[in-house]
């Protein structure tokens, strides 16, 4: 595994979408390459920063009211 | 040579057409509330617009008693992406899907009820169709396709692209015939009622690896067994209800903004809820939801967006912010100043492919294998498409920290 590969598949690893062996090899080389673990923490804060930012956000408090008068006639 | 349908004026005609489309659209909205009670009544209510207009356009003397051609696939290819399951049954002796059984509401054939008897004389015809949907495109041409009709109470096909229109997730609409290729004369439209059993497409992360429509197809219910409305509405709001505040992120994502996401919430739980009995209870009905929602929005896009956004995804070099800020800001502390809005709005700014995809990765959590159900495409580019679309919004948020001077930087 050489940084290039790990950096290819680092939003992969970090959404648990590897096999096993392949997770097992970057995790290796995160431990063991100062640069990509930092790519890794700088990656893995900004997952984290979008869904913070995005999920404040919910459906508008009348809008349930209105799909179930939508649907049911209430 | 017989010819099926009116010659003579074929745009007025069509007009006229189109005109009762939107008529059937009525009756079939006004009814909607009578329909999850009583189906079979709804259907045939909205289909007496086409039986009228099909007596008109004289193709109803075609012998009573003969076979009925149901629809029916043609190449095994086509198998994965529209499952046979439930295509080829037979329908009733005497009854007509277009001018109903005696009395009674048309027969269903499977998927799609495309009720079609060509004159007994001619053995083999060929017919380009259109499908009409009212309450999506009321005036729009979606795909054509080709209605092949053979004599003899035999087979008839149609091509992988019309039957790939026809698994919207709700449909309920008419087929248009618009001309007999043989003779090369353009015979005028001739609208046959079609109407789909309301089942989304499949999902491929569906728990037991079956598409949701190949169970909906084996699965049609009758309104007599259908469950009773309360429990209907029941697991309706426990399921499905549930999730409308991922709906609605998600719709104001796509949309852009607040109204139209109202709108595509509302119209994706209406169609979720006629075609709940196909949904398998228990199942991925985030994603479910999802694939409808998207659905409808895609064709709310296609019908407003007259020059779609045409963007060459390929051209699109995201820079490796990381690489910017390693030096200054290893850390990404630059990004804990960006609001909200900042955000939302950079995103807005993504090409749709890759908003989509971002949304329902990074906002929603969704796994790969739900995102390539949702979107219809392969896991490999869902994978492609998400780095790309995080690295995208990676440099527009890092641009803008520059321009705010939370960070040196130069913005590229």
């Amino acid at each position: 595994m050489n940084c290039r590969e790990c950096v290819e598949h680092l939003y992969e690893f970090l959404d648990r979408e590897l096999t096993p062996d392949l997770e097992r090899e970057i995790r290796e080389h995160l431990e063991d390459c100062p640069p990509c673990g930092e790519q890794y923490d700088f990656e893995e804060l900004f997952l984290k920063f979008l869904r913070a930012r995005c999920r404040t956000q919910g459906a508008p408090g009348d809008l349930k009211k209105r799909v179930l008068r939508e649907l049911f006639g209430e | 040579m017989p010819r099926i349908g009116a010659g003579g004026a074929p745009l007025a005609s069509r007009r006229a057409a189109r005109a009762a489309g939107d008529m059937e659209h009525r009756a079939f909205v006004a009814d909607e509330q009578t329909q999850q009670l009583d189906e079979s009544r709804a259907v045939e209510t909205a289909g007496g617009a086409v039986r009228r207009r099909l007596n008109r356009d004289r193709i109803a003397h075609a012998g009573d008693g003969e076979p009925l051609f149901p629809a029916q696939l043609g190449a095994e290819d086509r198998a994965r992406r529209a499952p046979r399951r439930g295509m080829a049954e037979q329908p009733r002796q005497g009854e007509h899907p277009l001018h109903g059984a005696a009395g009674g509401a048309p027969a269903r054939i499977g998927e799609h009820e495309i009720g079609v008897r060509p004159p007994a004389h001619q053995p083999q015809q060929r017919f380009n169709v259109r499908r009409l949907d009212p309450r999506v495109f009321p005036h729009e041409l979606l795909e054509f396709g080709q209605l092949h009709l053979h004599g003899g109470g035999e087979t008839q096909a149609l091509d992988e692209q019309f039957v790939s229109e026809l698994r919207e997730p709700v449909f309920h609409g008419s087929i248009e015939i618009l001309d007999c290729l043989e003779d090369g004369e353009r015979d005028d439209a001739v609208h046959h009622e079609a109407r789909n059993v309301a089942s989304p497409p499949p999902l491929r992360n569906s728990r037991r690896g079956m598409s949701l429509l190949g169970t909906a197809m084996a699965n049609t219910p009758s309104p007599d067994v259908s469950p009773p409305v309360d429990e209907k509405r029941a697991s309706f709001e426990r399921e499905a209800l549930v999730h409308l505040d991922v709906l609605y992120r998600v719709a104001l994502r796509l949309s852009g903004n607040p109204s139209d996401a109202d709108d595509l919430v509302q119209e994706t739980m209406l169609k979720a809820f006629r075609a709940w009995d196909q949904y398998e209870k228990g199942t991925n009905a985030k994603a479910w939801l999802l694939t409808i929602l998207r659905h409808a929005f895609i064709n709310e896009y296609r019908r407003r967006t007259r020059h779609p956004e045409t963007v060459d995804l390929d051209k699109i070099e995201p820079y490796a912010v990381f690489s910017e800020v390693q030096d200054e800001d290893p850390q990404g502390a630059f990004f804990d100043r960006i609001v909200d809005d900042q955000v939302l709005r950079a995103i807005d700014q993504l090409p749709v492919v890759f908003r989509e995809t971002l949304v329902l990765s990074d906002v929603e959590g969704m796994t790969y294998q739900e995102i390539a159900g949702i979107l219809d495409i392969p896991v490999g580019t869902v994978k492609s498409r998400l780095f790309r679309a995080r690295q995208l919004l990676q440099g527009k948020l890092y641009d803008y920290a520059v321009e705010m001077g939370y960070i040196k930087g130069t913005p590229a």
